[in-house]
């Protein structure tokens, strides 16, 4: 099985994306609310690829994403950002940092699990 | 009808039962001056609206978080939540 993580601080949006990321039976699936707790599930389950929402309150997306760049093997993880600001240049933005890739919210529950596939090549 | 279509039927209900109580919130935040708290709403809905079938409701939602988030008066901020209640409204009706 593929281990996603999914990280958004809003839950109905989490178990949309739970669901949805799992009608591909190839993946498992969980969901973290806040960044320290993604930080710690990521260390623990050790994710395949982590999905992250830019903003959320406390520790922003690049926020954690930054942290998890500096742990180690947990450094090498893929990320995918999870943001409604699609312009250009934040888009870029994400790649500089060494995002895996970007997924505008809000997304399309029936194509979720195929931009994920995608992602991870 | 699929497993996952019940699903989010389900959800989509929750998620209309769910705007119809934050309508009345972000009605009484805007007549406080409660911007924060209307934005904070509003960055909910505008990336959940549109997972439901709400691509309106997302994207006036957005129009008031971006609003917010510029420092705009308080007279733009109401003027676009009106039209977001508006749309909240009819999605509530339409049930």
């Amino acid at each position: 099985m593929t281990r996603i993580l999914y990280v958004d601080d809003e839950a109905d949006i989490r178990e949309v994306a739970q669901m949805s990321i799992e009608l591909d039976p190839g993946f498992e699936v969980r969901t973290c609310s806040s960044g320290p707790e993604a930080i710690a599930e990521a260390a623990g389950w050790r994710p395949d690829l982590i999905l992250l929402d830019v903003m959320m309150p406390g520790m922003d997306g690049p926020t954690v994403f930054a942290r998890l760049r500096e742990q180690g093997d947990m450094a090498r993880i893929p990320v995918v950002f999870i943001t409604a600001r699609t312009h250009a240049r934040e888009v870029a933005a994400f790649f500089e940092l060494g995002a895996r890739g970007v997924i505008a919210k809000p997304f399309d529950p029936m194509r979720l699990a195929e931009q994920v596939r995608e992602f991870l090549g | 009808m699929t497993d996952f279509d019940a699903q989010m039927a389900a959800l989509r209900e929750r998620f209309v039962t769910r705007m119809a109580a934050e309508r009345v919130v972000i009605a009484a935040e805007l007549a406080r001056g409660g911007w924060i708290a209307v934005r904070d709403i509003c960055h909910g809905l505008s990336g959940l609206a549109g997972v439901f079938g709400f691509a309106p409701i997302g994207d006036a939602a957005r129009a008031v978080e971006d609003a917010v988030d510029d420092g705009a008066g308080p007279e733009i901020v109401r003027e676009l939540a009106a039209v977001l209640l508006a749309l909240m409204k009819d999605a509530d009706q339409g049930r």
